[in-house]
């Protein structure tokens, strides 16, 4: 969808993975070369190997460009047995939307509360918040683009809030 | 109609005419204009009648502050009631009409109300209407309370919400809200919103408008001040309200909900009047709004001006008026002597000044006509006899000074001091963190009187009549200095009281024109200075919000947010989609003539005797993993889960610490400490929270944790005595014989290269396979099954169908035959219980002897004597001495027992089998039989079918 220098935009499925311990566990069961975030908020991205989103201290989401690499990392971290790591395909749990443009702080402000400008809200920082009531984990992936994943179950609200709150900045884009 | 236009600059267009109706007359106006300067430009003073008394009034002021020119304006869906004229801009076609009154405006019956106005004092209501009952009186006093009709049609438009952070927000923008937003745009994020249009001039527009860290938000007005520097405000975008196609229009209004380091208010003062005997009628206005209406739109509100004031602000109107070429027939200052040089140019003007006099009374049926003025002493206590004359006007303006608003400042926690040179309340220095106010709102009044102002609460009445009941203070809500008087003498000393007691302050300006007044004259009658009064609190909205701007985009489907399944198929093929435990769910199928009862008798039958299909995806899914799994859920579960092994399932309850049911579910071991818990649909949440709540805050030590999946799996349930025949169709590499994968077990596999999960757990009491696959492939499972058990019978069920299903076998839903006093022990699950060693949550409380009375509700069947009669559920069950003795939970008629069949929790119930109860419909006695509740298949046989 697009409303004068905005787009919202439906992405690409992407694997996506539930990493739960603590850091030093999950770091470990993890091949080498993808780091997780260590600060609450915090987003690592690893070249070419996904991006790893902070949830809470024993909880990170990573994202995968495949869903069959969502897989084989389970399989891989059950096959180590660690009573201390647990990795779960959360693939089809969330649905991924976008915001790009100039103001795309702007029309998310439409909907969620968070201070979403760039020093209080920089590039690569996640949280998990609220839009128009509705869950949502945000992550700022550039200036200019927001990443949005909410629940599959809810991604029909979200998308109408979202179309919505494009609409409503419409006159001032 | 007369044309009071002026001459001169102004800021509304003269070269375009606009076209409005007001109470069914056409008038023309200009852009710019707002409703009430279009009137007064067109001559028309009567607006409004007044809230309980009727009385005729017309336009106060020229802002936010208007207490009597309230209006109806809009038509259909786009009517909007309780609009202030002088907020109203004036659009082409607006259409607008009084409200409050009838037949007309101009001849409103009601105002013969005013006859009996002494029987009407402030509080009538609690001594009157007593005999012989409030209810003979009551639907005629609600028919004349309240202002304006809605009219029951939906609004149409929509409202935004929007919210910002800023490190300065200013509040106002006048001359020192502008300066101290130019100041902090310099280096940090500000915003700056003011009600009007404009910022400043052209030029200081264009200045305002480069700085990059300056947010300029006009037509906005702050309405709250919460925690944390959290500021509410509502932007009118469009106040044109035209039928548009909804849709295709941008918001109405916008909530704005600013979060700011530190908040400037710079809001201004608003002018007080003065009260005087008859200060209510038609052409009395503040002296400051009739300025605007000079100034701003180049309208006279009257051809002969009085002013009356107590300070030297009002003569500013004077001059204004008289360099307009409006006559101003008198300037009336209660003050000896007015400000240096005011008096000799006011003279020099050639206009009357009376200095030390007060206006002691006003005439003019329909509007004002004379003013009475007369000599009083200095400190207005007393009128010098003989000193009455009457000057014709169709004009007065009055100032008693001015309080500055200090709502939102009050709102955010700051203190307020009564400042004697102003006579108003203002910030206390350094009273509030946050919050700063500056110019006139922190008091400084520009331009400072220069002689100073004469507070004076109430001028006394001229000769012998006590005209207190005529002195109003607070124009919409009609309270005269009688009623303030009259709360006083009541005991209502307190300022809050009187505010209950008189409604002085309660209407829709919530008193911005009258509060000081009223709590000034309360000291008084009550022997003290306003400064011991205090104020009434402060609370937002600062201005009326329509409730569609509240909501935002909370309407239609986003009000109530009903999770929805994975599975799109549903609604395409007549699923009947409803609430389910907080999920949009298909109650049942429609095929072609059916009615809803006929389709879930079809959906019930094809369980029983070939398979169904039931979308279960709402089920709750949690898996909890880690070395302390085990302990974690045995604790948390009545049931012994540290012997479920790996493979295997278990149904569950969970009790609160008080021993109540609070959640069932399944539990499944799909690996050493790898469990997986089914939860019911609406519990899935709260099961979780529960979970983490003791993990996190009680058993911190244990080495568990858990996931909320819920939403990545879809859960198709086939179940029916073909369900293992449809479900080899699909050739997965799992045994599906019974003895191989029995009842209550569970496999892990893989379908096309995609995980699946099998359950053989049933709520329906047939052979059942729950199986669990990613979300996203839930769709193409579904209909891959539909394909493949079409030549076994398959069918599509939905809620109701299960619901029957249950309820024939008599299983348990948490929720509809439990509710917050059901123990597990209510429910049969005593043996169960008793036979584990180890605690669990609530296991204390099921000791108590309460808990274990016999007395208590347990869950029981019915076979009502009437076999089609469904019994409704919540119908209580009456003891021998007429008491309630239970009731129903669950009710269906069973098509396959082919009768009436009912669970219900009863007094005693288990110990009761085989006895009658009395049931109670409507009034009418009905009988059952106290049985099992299993009706059908008792013995679980078809399980393994």
């Amino acid at each position: 969808m697009l409303s004068g220098s905005m787009a919202l935009e439906r992405c690409e499925p992407r694997g996506k993975l539930l990493l739960l311990g603590d850091a030093p566990a999950v770091v470990k069961a993890l091949p080498e070369g993808i780091g997780i975030p260590l600060q609450p908020r915090g987003v690592a991205r690893s070249r070419g190997s996904g991006t790893c989103l902070w949830l809470s201290p024993t909880q990170r989401l990573l994202l995968l460009a495949t869903e069959s690499d969502a897989r084989l990392a389970v399989a891989r971290i059950r096959a180590l047995r660690s009573p201390d790591v647990w990795a779960f395909d959360a693939g089809a749990r969330y649905v991924d939307f976008a915001v790009a443009g100039r103001d795309c702080a702007a029309v998310l402000n439409g909907g969620c509360s968070l201070d979403l400008r760039e020093p209080a809200f920089p590039v690569d920082t996640c949280a998990r918040t609220r839009f128009d009531q509705v869950p949502v984990l945000l992550v700022r992936s550039s200036p200019e683009r927001f990443e949005i994943l909410v629940e599959r179950p809810l991604a029909h609200y979200l998308w109408l809030g979202l179309c919505r709150a494009v609409n409503d900045r419409r006159d001032e884009t | 109609m007369t044309q009071r236009r002026l001459n001169g600059e102004a800021l509304i267009d003269r070269t375009r005419l606009l076209t409005f109706t007001f109470n069914g007359r056409r008038y023309q106006g200009h852009p710019g204009d707002t409703l009430a300067s279009a009137l007064l430009a067109n001559g028309v003073k009567r607006v409004a009648r007044s809230f309980k008394l009727h009385r005729p009034r017309g336009i106060f002021s020229a802002g936010l502050e208007e207490p009597s020119a309230l209006v109806t304006v809009g038509d259909g869906p786009y009517r909007e009631v309780n609009v202030r004229a002088t907020e109203a801009p004036l659009h082409e076609g607006l259409v607008a009409r009084s409200q409050n009154c009838w037949p007309t405006v101009n001849f409103d019956a009601a105002a013969a109300l005013g006859l009996f106005a002494r029987f009407l004092p402030a509080g009538f209501y609690h001594k009157t209407f007593k005999w012989p009952a409030w209810g003979w009186y009551e639907g005629l006093m609600r028919r004349m309370a309240g202002l304006g009709r809605l009219n029951g049609i939906p609004d149409p438009d929509h409202y935004a919400t929007q919210y910002h952070h800023c490190d300065v927000l200013v509040i106002g923008a006048g001359a020192a809200g502008l300066a101290a937003a130019r100041a902090a745009a310099a280096v940090e994020d500000v915003v700056l919103l003011d009600s009007g249009d404009e910022f400043g001039g052209s030029v200081l527009r264009h200045e305002l408008a480069a700085l990059p860290r300056l947010l300029l938000l006009p037509r906005t007005t702050a309405m709250g001040y919460y925690d944390d520097g959290l500021v509410t405000a509502l932007e009118r975008i469009d106040e044109v309200r035209a039928p548009v196609p909804r849709g295709t229009q941008g918001p109405r209004q916008r909530l704005w909900k600013i979060r700011a380091a530190r908040v400037v208010l710079a809001t201004g003062a608003i002018e007080r009047p003065l009260v005087f005997s008859n200060n209510d009628r038609p052409g009395i206005m503040l002296a400051s709004a009739v300025r605007t209406y000079v100034t701003r739109y180049a309208v006279s509100p009257g051809t002969c001006a009085v002013i009356f004031t107590n300070n030297d602000s009002a003569y500013a109107t004077a001059f204004a008026l008289h360099e307009r070429g409006v006559k101003v027939a008198a300037v009336v200052d209660l003050r000896q002597q007015p400000g240096a040089g005011l008096a000799a140019r006011t003279r020099g003007a050639g206009i009357a000044l009376h200095a030390g006099y007060a206006v002691v009374d006003t005439r003019g049926r329909s509007a004002l006509k004379t003013v009475a003025i007369a000599r009083c002493d200095p400190g207005v206590t007393r009128l010098l006899a003989g000193s009455l004359q009457w000057l014709r006007c169709d004009l007065l303006c009055v100032s008693g000074g001015w309080d500055p608003v200090v709502h939102l400042y009050a709102q955010a926690g700051g203190k307020l001091r009564f400042d004697a040179r102003i006579a108003g309340f203002v910030p206390q220095r350094q009273g509030h963190r946050k919050a700063e106010c500056i110019g006139a709102a922190a008091g400084h009044i520009d331009p400072p009187s220069q002689a100073p102002l004469l507070p004076v609460w109430r001028i006394p009445a001229w000769g012998r009549r006590d005209r207190r009941s005529l002195q109003w203070i607070d124009l919409a809500h009609d309270v005269t200095v009688a009623d303030i008087e009259l709360a006083a003498t009541e005991g209502f000393r307190s300022v809050e009281h009187m505010k209950r007691y008189t409604t002085a302050g309660m209407a829709v300006d919530q008193g911005k024109t009258s509060n000081v007044n009223a709590l000034a004259l309360l000291g008084r009658a009550t022997g003290r200075e306003p400064a011991q009064v205090g104020t009434t609190t402060f609370r937002p909205p600062f201005h009326p919000v329509a409730i569609g701007a509240l909501a935002g985009g909370r309407v239609d489907q986003r009000a109530q947010r009903f999770r929805r399944l994975p599975l799109q198929w549903h609604a395409e093929h007549g699923g009947v989609m409803e609430d389910h435990g907080g999920w949009l769910r298909p109650a049942c199928y429609l095929e072609s003539g059916e009615t809803e009862s006929q389709a879930i008798d079809r959906e019930v039958r094809a369980a029983r005797s070939a398979v169904a299909l039931l979308d279960s995806s709402s089920l709750g899914k949690i898996e909890v993993c880690g070395e302390d799994a085990a302990q974690f859920l045995n604790r948390l579960y009545v049931n012994n889960v540290r012997t479920l092994e790996p493979g295997r399932l278990r149904y569950g309850l969970m009790l609160n610490d008080n021993g109540i049911i609070i959640d069932d579910g399944v539990l499944a071991c799909l690996g050493e400490g790898r469990y997986m818990v089914n939860t019911s649909s609406a519990g899935a949440l709260n099961t979780h929270f529960w979970m983490e709540e003791w993990l996190q805050c009680e058993w911190r030590s244990m080495r568990v944790w858990i996931a909320q999946q819920t939403a990545q799996w879809a859960t198709l349930t086939l179940s029916g005595p073909k369900a293992r025949t449809v479900l080899a169709l699909l050739q997965l590499p799992v045994n599906l014989d019974g003895r191989e994968f029995p009842h209550m077990h569970t496999r892990e596999t893989e379908f096309e290269g995609t995980a699946l999960r099998l359950r053989r757990a049933s709520f329906t009491g047939e052979l059942s396979f729950e199986i669990d696959v990613p979300a996203d492939r839930g769709d193409a499972l579904w209909c891959r099954l539909l394909e493949l058990g079409a030549p076994h019978g398959i069918m599509p069920i939905g809620m109701e169908a299960l619901d029957v299903l249950r309820v024939e076998k008599g299983f348990l839903e948490v929720g509809t035959d439990t509710d917050g006093d059901t123990s597990p022990l209510d429910v049969g699950w005593g043996v169960a219980i008793s036979k584990k060693a180890e605690d669990f949550i609530g296991r204390r409380s099921l000791r108590r002897p309460a808990m274990q009375s016999a007395a208590r509700l347990q869950l029981v069947g019915l076979l009502p004597a009437e076999r089609n009669l469904r019994l409704p559920v919540g119908t209580h069950a009456i003891g021998a001495a007429g008491d309630i003795d239970g009731h129903v939970t669950s009710s269906c008629v069973s098509p396959h027992l082919e009768r009436s069949v009912a669970l219900a929790r009863v007094r005693s119930g288990s110990t009761r089998m085989g006895q009658n109860v009395s049931l109670d419909i409507d009034g009418g006695r009905y009988s059952a039989v106290i049985g099992s509740t299993a009706f059908y298949d008792p013995k679980g046989e078809r399980l393994d079918a």
